[in-house]
């Protein structure tokens, strides 16, 4: 057998069934792309010249674009295409240098007393580069509603406000560090933009138009994108062109729907909103729990690895990854990046100084089941910083105790 | 009809011409897709952008050689863009991650297919892209290794030697796959 024999084998061998709504879908959009080539191609200016030769055609069709213009003064909002509508919303969803929404969805909960399920609702709001404020405007938890939390990035200060409990309590983010996946390197936190990009990410499928809807007493027009599984619809404000609401649906009802409404799009940000001093009547505290820098920066390395290996586990059915090269084989980091995170922060060439071991999800406490813990060296004594199954990470003094866990 | 007639007829905004030119070369390019980046689903978004790019540039479009080449090569360039732009996408949050789940192959997706395309995603995977592009380009399309070269701008030895390395890979998973 010739060496490439099988491969071609398996390829012949390969077949995909015929699917009508993947046909419907792309050949949608092909056929919208058609068209407005087909738009492109007619010979206008030989119309213009007929129209011209004829003065009574030409009263005619100044009549009638006089009559357009002001049909577009008035109503230009569907005679701008709907797919051409959806892609400059989302444009300026890019441009944004201010930006502020109220996420809401379904989410799960639990704790010793109660579990079940509410709807989770939080307000974002950042201004670029670096401020950042976020309120828990929902929580099953009565302490927690309300609680703002305003992240500065310039002054590395975190003020977190309970209106509750009416406290408020200062934390430094001079030591928050973060990993850059693509070459594993530590870096300071900075304003994340997620959210923002997230919507971006939101491709564009076929979209469909509904016209003017009333919403909250304001006239939006409403559009609907189909891309794959999932339904986005757009409700876009005709003077601005921006998006007020966006909400995402599933077709196939596994995820719950998210809403993002009272998007608003560099509008005018009062300053006193990310404000680090605290309300007179609250009860204010610095903060002192942080840990050594280099315990945070040992701590980002390990939760960072912990977010991959969940990536990992939620792709392939749960199933831990043997060794850290799996992430490597999957493609979640490269092998450089995952050498470079498991370094000694102060020294990339030292070799690895973060071991991994395969957790038993069987456990019960999954807060005790550990994945991935600082190997003891040399400047260790005030402890090594582990990391557990259920995504948190502590410093472990005792070496009795990282016995416990290992066993 | 042939594949200019084919064009001429959708150059003139015929969408039956369309439908019938996605039917004639969507298996071959799905599955070129699946074999260049492992996934359905991600092997759909490529074939759905390359056939919308690939019709709203019909109007300057001449053919000169295969369709079929042609449209395997813009499907292999779209893979490689989708690739870059999907690279580390990773880095962000587990609300992403719930979605990347959801991005699995739906029991919809998996019945339409057959084991041998979630062998064949699942091995190709395994490769670096420039492997898999040389294995499915030389194997699944017919293009010559001086054709391939021409087309990814890379010296002929090169892609023979992307090729072999590939194929002797290939067939040590494959060989493992039937084992296990």
């Amino acid at each position: 057998m010739r060496p490439a024999e099988e491969i071609e084998t398996v390829f012949e061998k390969a077949q995909i069934q015929p699917d009508s709504d993947q046909k419907q879908r792309i050949l949608g959009d092909a056929a919208d792309a058609l068209q407005k080539q087909q738009i492109l191609i007619q010979p206008r200016h030989s119309i213009w010249r007929q129209i011209m030769k004829n003065k009574l055609s030409w009263f005619s069709v100044a009549a009638a674009t006089v009559l357009v213009i002001i049909g577009l003064m008035q109503w230009h909002e569907p005679i701008v295409a709907a797919s051409t509508a959806y892609a400059a919303a989302v444009e300026t969803l890019k441009q944004a240098r201010t930006f502020s929404c109220i996420e809401s969805f379904t989410a799960g909960y639990q704790d010793e007393e109660k579990e079940g399920t509410y709807l989770l609702k939080q307000q974002f709001l950042f201004k670029e580069p670096d401020l950042k404020r976020h309120v828990t405007l929902t929580s099953p938890w009565p302490r927690y509603v309300g609680e703002v939390s305003i992240s500065n990035f310039a002054k590395r200060q975190r003020l977190v406000l309970r209106p509750a409990e009416k406290t408020a309590r200062l934390y430094s983010i001079e030591t928050d560090y973060t990993i850059d996946n693509r070459t594993g390197q530590l870096k300071l936190t900075q304003l994340s933009t997620d959210l923002r990009d997230r919507l971006l990410k939101l491709t564009q499928g076929t979209v469909k138009d509904f016209g003017r809807v009333d919403l909250d007493g304001q006239k939006l027009r409403k559009l609907e994108s189909y891309k794959g599984e999932r339904v986005t619809s757009m409700w876009i404000d005709p003077r601005t062109g921006y998006p007020v609401q966006i909400e995402h649906r599933w077709t196939h009802g596994r995820r719950k729907p998210v809403l993002y409404s009272s998007i608003q799009i560099d509008t005018p940000v009062d300053e006193q909103l990310f404000s680090l001093d605290p309300p007179e009547d609250y009860r204010f505290t610095m903060d002192q729990s942080a840990w050594p820098e280099e315990k945070e920066k040992m701590g980002a390395k390990i939760m960072h690895l912990i977010k991959l290996i969940l990536y990992y586990a939620n792709k392939h059915d749960d199933q831990y990854p043997e060794t850290l090269k799996d992430l490597v084989d999957s493609e979640y980091i490269t092998d450089e990046a995952l050498k470079v995170v498991l370094a000694r922060p102060d020294d990339l060439h030292a070799g690895p100084v973060i071991q991994y071991r395969k957790p038993n999800t069987e456990a019960k406490e999954w807060g005790k089941e550990l994945v991935l813990y600082e190997i003891y060296q040399e400047g260790s004594a005030g402890g090594i910083v582990a990391g557990f199954l259920d995504g948190h990470s502590e410093i472990v003094d005792d070496p009795n105790r990282l016995g416990e866990f290992l066993q | 009809m042939n594949d200019h007639d084919m064009i001429e007829r959708c150059k003139k905004g015929d969408c039956e011409a369309l439908g019938e030119l996605y039917d004639e070369y969507r298996e071959h390019l799905l599955i070129l897709a699946i074999a260049l980046l492992g996934r359905m689903d991600e092997a759909e978004d490529v074939l759905h952008d390359m056939f919308v790019n690939f019709v709203g540039r019909l109007r300057a479009f001449r053919l000169t050689g295969s369709l079929k080449g042609y449209l395997s090569i813009c499907v292999a360039n779209q893979a490689r863009n989708h690739r870059k732009r999907a690279a580390y996408r990773v880095a962000v949050d587990l609300d992403e991650a719930k979605e990347m789940v959801s991005g699995k192959a739906s029991p919809a997706q998996v019945a339409i297919s057959n084991e041998y395309v979630q062998l064949l995603g699942k091995a190709m995977s395994r490769l670096p892209l420039e492997q898999r592009e040389a294995v499915a380009l030389h194997l699944h399309c017919d293009m010559s290794f001086k054709e391939i070269a021409r087309h990814i701008k890379s010296p002929v030895s090169t892609v023979k030697s992307r090729y072999r390395y590939g194929t002797t890979k290939l067939r040590s998973i494959l060989n493992k796959e039937v084992a296990s």
